[in-house]
């Protein structure tokens, strides 16, 4: 009754104003920024009254004041103005980011950017919104500082690696706690067909206001044992006051792979395996023999079939985009709605995504004292999969695939008589769907008890529920059962009931404090069953029913509970000191009853030397503060149940039976990461900023699944033993190179270096060795671990190894051999990078923006573990890459290709000769924009109109030999290639429109 | 304002009471070690869940047997009685001779022995959690002859050939003699000698020889240990004793040939001639060897392994059934064996017929005609072949007899070691393999090098 009474009051006051000042009640005018650029969903408030509205596209706005009156004018990340009414109004705004008055979120609160002493990297809308990629995180990519954020590969679906300020964990999980709107999100990666998918494709970019991402121990100790590898925070929109807005934006775009790569074409294919057979085997036989039965009946002498194996795996991706939201609000109401539709076809043959996802965000102020809200938001993402990397039926895996082998018949039909299963077959016979349906919501009240003191009370849910429907016709690769559905449903949900008290208030003028407490409880469950059935009438059946004999199921559930309490306050003294501390104590069911619950602390301090009397009003430095930190955080990432000793089943013969699953450990507990961080800020001349930051993460009780001895009878034990650290520099300048009325230019540059080094290991500092990796005691995290390739004996093509076996004296003895057992491993590279860097111009000139970002990393390898397949002169039937002619042929060449000899296994073990440089600069996003104006588009019916057109991934710089610097195998394996498809190269148009 | 705070206290307190007890949580789908181990069913569980894990198809579900069959290829397909055609590098590396440390297939067969190992002897070593006492000494037996069935198979695989008539204290694999329950102690050892294993491995099937039931379902009996004890005396050049071994389980097992060769395969369920098979179901184990065998419609990879002319060359008699038990690929024209094409099948590791090619060779090389003349036996499996009858048989028919009756049954590597034969590469004798080459002898898998510090590897593969 009462927001009806207001309005109608409101109603009341302005017909009244409009009957006395008829002519003078109505003003308009225009809101730009700095540049002269409108800005769109402004704010404008007839101070002391409730009459509001707000700027149209080209920032255009009416509204019913009089002269005397002020007009308050707010945008978010503006600063915000008071101006006295006057007839035509034409309103500048300025970036608040240059005030330091952007305010960024923190765990449980916000706070202003000038006060803040932790670290923490932020993006907003503007960053993110319109780049044509289909997940969140990927728009991220290069604009924050210490982050890195790597898609597995090309897949639409693929798996998302972010790394923040290096790896803090080996064995334990190393990625960040991802918390929406205060909800930690379900992560769980749900692929059953080994490659995985990423969890938060169920985000849509229209509906994300920021993501704060909290780097350094102070910010995110108030996540305690769940921070220690960053938390990346994602606040969504909400409605603000004033008229509603109506807006759209339609895109569409092409892409393709960035990359291919070159194989043999038949008459190479023929001239290398043949001299391969002569020298493997005596003579040609075995390789023309090879060649009929790849040919199939047809010509190989003549070349009647040369087939790019390649070309048919890769496709034209196609990608639509349409989003719309609605937002608006009263003084006490505020609404927002939104819904997108996006429809990726991918790169890869048959890979596709169609995605619906809608949100609600809606807050009441019942009183002056409480105020109420919900959000809720929904998606539903239909993927189109393709096997994972080691599949044989993975499209990219055709590579291998003889040229000389038709893949097509002429009547269609796929050729079954391939070297390796056709993936064609699997492609015609067979669907992997899999459907993510997210439902995340929470509700929330705010009660102010007193006005410096309120309590927040949170309830939140998050429903991931995952269905995958694969299915195999009676043609498809390996079918012996007339066909095969396999059904699998998981779900994933979690419930969050938080409650905190925020205490803020100014003691006498110059003693600023901010206190938060509070309690969170978060339970998750996840339950998954799935069933396979075999025998099917015909291919028309693809569901489980249809067939004969159910052959498999499945079905298990898993949970895991934190209860925490954490506190933060925060003082500050005349604006110049701010003291900072905050504490999170964690109790998990994922740890051992004597080592159940862990407490984080954290200490910050900050110093605003520009607010100091020597540098106030300084024209130069206009701003300098110094900060610094420290503080524990924890990883609790490595299973639920991963310290106890246990036994799973293991029937046999249909007789129930039970085997040793894991080694336990009673002592298990969290990883602790203890985190410093120094820093200094600067602004000069009011035009450039500068953040740098020094920090060192040292993670000790290390979660680390060790070896045992397979003797044992168990392959491995988790313990909490070693210790990694990670260091570096990050470095954030912002200018604004050119800021005049018609033409503005800001650049954005950040650079991060990092060095993650090994410093103690369990059993003695024992090394430990994975497939191609080691982690060795100062030594990078995960640093290859290989025999040295040392190129070819020009006397007889034989592939030659440096030794490296330990000499009497501890030298590496460095002479060289052709006998492959006879090499030791060396660490041989690292597979993650020691320097990043992202640059962003953006540029406006009129109605016209331009905006780009590049992004670089450098000093990371990938090893191609496929390479002792595709790139071995010919060893066996394998396709080969085209650097394979240069094998050496005669006595005397000097070459890096030893001999071809079929299954001759020269050169075939795997070693540096595998491993490259992935070092890469790439044109990540180009987006360039125009907005018409003018009374064509008023017309009809809209207020604005902006065309643009963008781009992802245009242009790679690289030596990297393999298909693309950022494609790594999805099945397993760190820092490998695996037949891993190349991210897509993206180029669409699109329009916004405004209502 | 006092009742809001009132609210609010006692929303916190309730909460924060409720909440400790959330933190307790057991998993579902797996048990503490601590329940399974002091109750009778788990121990019990423990057992068959050790003949689970040799229905890997890593082991006993079929590598165990195409690695022994492969290792014995010339590797050179002119040459070779069974070509590897498959995609797996693994295989390849087998079949030419080429083995690398890290090979996957070499580290499963080590791995899931040793599991096998600790299994059994968790449950000799808890099996008073069992009430019955006659049960306890079944399970105990059954538990000694899966030990000694994986000793046998790492010794025969992982160390160089026993020699007969001599001491063999050449390295053998690791022995443990005692179920580990504790994985944070330093776990290192080093390999007992080849004549050290022997002695468990046969110790092991005399108990369970002896304490096993003449029946006990698809599970070890007391005719599988004997039938097991007669090929470890057989690999021994014990002939003697293999021929007693073999003799009493050919009189007393009940077990008898088969009708037809045909019938001795593709089982769902043990038949007649069945001593001891890997039970497969669509559930539960793989059958390894139908997927690397088999036409895709028969369940398979499409021919992994294919039979060559060499090998159908050795059959003296072009009517034999055995000669003919295969099939073309009609997919790859490759010739594929018959004996597996059933997906889920069982997997026969020990036939009768296997007992009565041991007493033939056992009497023929002692002199001795304990059961039964070795022409008369060797004719019983050539006729129920349909193949021509001997008049008379020497050592080399015997031999030969093997291979037509068990050709791709996983025995090929190891009687070419017993034999002290070469594999003759090019077969004209300008390149011979010898039997105790190092590369005939598996690696101990870089995993293992790389965490038991007291091993030492193989001649022929590194430090």
């Amino acid at each position: 009754m009462k927001i009806k009474f207001k309005h109608f009051l409101s109603l009341l006051i302005v017909l009244s104003v409009q009957l006395t000042f008829a002519q003078e009640s109505t003003v308009s005018g225009k809101v730009t920024d700095m540049g002269g650029l409108p800005v769109p969903g402004a704010n404008i408030v007839v101070k002391g009254t409730t009459i509001s509205a707000q700027t149209g596209f080209d920032g255009d706005f009416t509204i019913n004041a009089k002269k005397g009156q002020i007009l308050i004018v707010s945008f978010i990340g503006m600063k915000t103005v008071e101006i006295p009414v006057s007839a035509s109004m034409l309103i500048k705004l300025s970036d608040a980011s240059n005030q330091l008055e952007t305010v960024v979120v923190v765990g449980y609160g916000t706070q202003s950017k000038k006060k803040l002493t932790d670290n923490i990297a932020r993006v907003t809308a503007k960053d993110i919104q319109q780049i044509p990629v289909s997940n969140v995180q990927n728009a991220l990519v290069g604009k924050l500082a210490g982050v890195q954020i790597t898609q597995t590969n090309g897949k639409v679906d693929g798996g998302i690696n972010i790394r923040v300020r290096g790896a803090a964990s080996i064995s334990a999980g190393t990625q960040p706690l991802y918390v929406l709107d205060g909800i930690p999100l379900v992560t769980t990666n749900e692929s059953s067909n080994g490659a995985p998918t990423n969890p938060l494709l169920t985000l849509s970019p229209n509906e994300i206001e920021s993501i704060d991402v909290l780097k350094d121990a102070s910010s995110a100790a108030i996540y305690g044992a769940r921070g220690a590898n960053g938390v990346v925070l994602i606040t969504t929109k909400r409605g603000k006051e004033g008229k509603g807005t109506f807006s759209i934006n339609l895109s569409q775009g092409v892409s393709q792979a960035t990359n291919k790569r070159k194989w043999l074409n038949a008459d190479q294919y023929i001239e290398l395996f043949t001299e391969a057979s002569i020298n493997g085997l005596g003579d040609a036989a075995e390789a023309e023999d090879a060649f009929d039965s790849f040919a199939v009946g047809t010509d190989w002498r003549n070349r009647e079939v040369d087939t790019d194996w390649q070309d048919t795996a890769f496709q034209d991706g196609f990608n639509t985009d349409a989003d719309f939201s609605v937002s608006g609000g009263d003084a006490n109401t505020r609404y927002f709605f939104s819904g997108a539709y996006n429809n990726t076809t991918g790169i890869i043959n048959s890979n596709a995504l169609e995605r619906v996802t809608a949100r609600t965000n809606v807050s009441h102020k019942l009183s002056d004292r409480f105020t109420a809200g919900m959000n809720l938001s929904f998606s539903r993402s239909e993927i189109s999969r393709v096997q994972d990397d080691n599949s044989f039926t993975t499209p990219l895996q055709a590579v291998a695939q003889s040229p000389l082998s038709p893949d097509r018949f002429e009547d269609g039909t796929a050729n079954p008589n391939t070297l390796y299963a056709n993936y064609l077959l699997a492609i015609d016979n067979s669907f992997w769907k899999t459907l993510m349906r997210r439902v995340t919501g929470k509700v929330y009240g705010e009660f102010k008890i007193i006005p410096s003191l309120k309590a927040n009370s949170d309830f939140s849910y998050d429903l991931l529920s995952q269905t995958e429907d694969a299915w195999y016709g009676k043609d498809s690769p390996f079918m012996a059962t007339d066909g095969e559905a396999y059904a699998t449903s998981v779900n994933n949900e979690t419930y969050i009931f938080s409650n905190y008290l925020t205490f803020d208030k100014t003691f006498g003028e110059k003693h600023d404090i901010n206190a938060v407490a509070g309690m969170e409880f978060n339970k998750f469950n996840r339950r998954f069953q799935s069933v396979t059935s075999i025998y099917f009438p015909n291919d028309s059946f693809q569901t489980v029913d249809g067939g004969a004999e159910v052959s498999a199921g499945s079905g298990n559930e898993t949970d895991y509970t934190f209860v925490s309490q954490f506190g933060r306050i925060t003082y500050s003294f005349d604006d110049k000191y701010i003291f900072k501390a905050s504490i999170r104590r964690d109790g998990s069911s994922r740890f051992g009853k004597n080592e159940r619950f862990g407490t984080f602390p954290a200490f910050s301090a900050g110093w605003i030397i520009s607010e100091e009397s020597f540098l106030k009003d300084n024209a130069t430095l206009t701003f300098l503060k110094l900060k610094g930190s420290w503080g524990k955080l924890g990883n609790a990432e490595l299973g639920n149940f991963a310290s106890r000793q246990l036994y799973g089943s293991n029937p046999y013969n249909l007789k129930s039976g039970l085997s040793f699953t894991q080694a336990g450990n009673d002592n298990l507990t969290w990883e602790k990461s203890t985190q410093i961080d120094f820093g200094v800020e600067f602004g000069l001349l009011n035009r450039i900023s500068v953040e740098a930051d020094y920090y060192k993460k040292n993670t000790d009780g290390l979660l680390f699944s060790v070896p045992l001895a397979l003797s044992s009878g168990a392959t491995s034990i988790n313990q909490n033993i070693g210790e990694v650290q990670s260091s570096g520099v990050e470095f954030t300048l912002n200018t604004k190179n050119i800021d005049s009325d018609k033409l503005k230019w800001n650049t954005s540059l950040n650079i991060t270096t990092n060095q993650s080094e090994v410093i103690s290991m369990p059993n003695n500092n024992k090394d430990i060795i994975g497939t191609f990796t080691i982690n060795r005691v100062g030594e990078n995290i995960s640093s290859f671990f290989l025999a040295e390739y040392a190129g070819v004996d020009p006397a007889n093509g034989d592939a030659l190894y440096v030794k490296n076996t330990l000499l009497a004296d501890g030298s590496l003895d460095k002479s060289t051999t052709n006998d492959y057992a006879e090499a030791s491993r060396v660490v041989s590279g690292n597979p993650f990078p020691t320097l990043m860097a992202g640059m962003t111009n953006t540029i406006n000139y009129k109605g016209i923006d331009f905006s780009f970002t590049f992004q670089g990393e450098w000093g990371a390898s990938i090893y191609n573990s496929a390479g002792k397949y595709q790139s071995v002169a010919a060893d066996y039937f394998d396709n080969q890459t085209v650097d394979q002619l240069d094998r050496w042929q005669n006595p005397g060449d000097i070459t890096n290709v030893p001999q071809a000899r079929l299954y001759g296994s020269n050169g075939t073990g795997e070693s540096t000769r595998f491993l490259d440089k992935s070092d890469f600069v790439r044109l990540r996003n180009l987006t360039i924009g125009y907005s018409l104006s003018g009374n064509a588009i008023k017309e009809l019916g809209m207020s604005s109109v902006r065309l643009y057109a963008t781009g992802v991934n245009l242009l790679t710089f690289t030596n990297y030999s393999g298909y693309d610097p950022e494609a790594r195998r999805d099945d397993t394996g760190i820092g490998e290639e695996f037949y891993s498809a190349p991210p897509a190269r993206t180029i669409a148009l699109g329009v916004n429109i405004n209502f | 304002m006092k009742s809001n705070k009132l609210i609010l206290f006692i929303l916190f307190a309730t909460f924060f009471a409720s909440c400790d007890n959330e933190l307790e949580i057991d998993p579902k789908q797996n048990e503490d070690a601590t329940v399974t181990l002091s109750t009778e069913t788990g121990i019990t569980n423990i057992l068959t869940g050790a003949y689970a894990i040799a229905a890997d198809g890593d082991v006993y579900g079929g590598r165990i047997l195409t690695s022994a069959d492969l290792l014995a290829q010339t590797g050179i397909t002119a040459t070779t009685d069974f070509r590897w055609r498959g995609t797996f590098g693994e295989c390849r590396q087998f079949y030419s001779k080429s083995i690398l440390v890290n090979n996957a297939f070499v580290q499963q067969i080590y791995a899931r022995n040793y599991q096998i190992i600790n299994a059994a002897n968790t449950v000799i070593e808890n099996i008073d959690k069992v009430q019955d006492t006659e049960r306890q000494t079944t399970m105990v037996a059954e538990a000694n002859f899966l030990r000694s069935m994986a000793y046998f198979d790492l010794v025969r695989f992982f160390a160089k050939p026993y020699e007969a008539g001599q001491a063999n204290p050449q390295l053998g694999v690791v022995i443990r003699p005692n179920a580990i329950y504790d994985f944070t102690i330093d776990l290192a050892k080093e390999r007992s000698t080849v004549d050290e294993v022997y002695t468990v491995i046969i110790a092991g099937l005399n108990l369970a020889y002896n304490d096993l039931p003449e029946d006990n379902s698809f599970y070890a009996d007391k005719y599988a240990a004997k039938a097991l004890l007669a090929r470890v005396y057989l690999q021994q050049g014990n002939y003697p004793a293999a021929r007693d071994a073999a003799h009493d389980v050919i009189e007393n097992s009940g077990r008898s040939l088969s009708a037809r060769y045909a019938n001795a395969f593709n089982h769902d369920e043990n038949q007649s001639e069945d001593i001891f098979a890997i039970q497969i179901t669509k559930q539960t184990g793989e059958n390894e060897m139908t997927n690397l065998y088999a036409s895709e419609n028969n369940g398979g990879r499409g021919g992994d392994i294919e039979i060559r002319s060499t090998y159908l060359a050795k059959f003296t008699d072009p009517a034999d059934e055995r000669r003919n038990f295969n099939y073309i690929n009609p997919d790859n024209g490759r010739r594929l064996t018959s004996k597996y094409t059933n997906q889920f099948g069982d997997v026969p590791l020990i036939r009768l017929a296997e007992m009565y090619l041991i007493r033939a060779e056992a009497n023929f090389r002692a002199g001795t005609f304990t059961g039964n003349t070795p022409v008369a036996d060797i004719n019983l499996l050539r006729t129920r072949a349909n193949a021509t009858n001997f008049l008379t048989v020497n050592l080399a028919t015997i031999l030969r007899e093997r291979e037509l009756e068990l050709a791709m049954e996983g025995f090929a590597i190891h009687d070419l070691k017993r034999t002290k034969a070469s594999i003759d590469v090019f077969a004209d004798g300008t390149e011979l393999i010898p039997y105790n080459d190092n590369s005939l002898v598996f690696p101990i898998p870089l995993r293992e090098m790389d965490t038991n510090s007291k091993i030492s590897q193989n001649p022929g593969y590194g430090g």
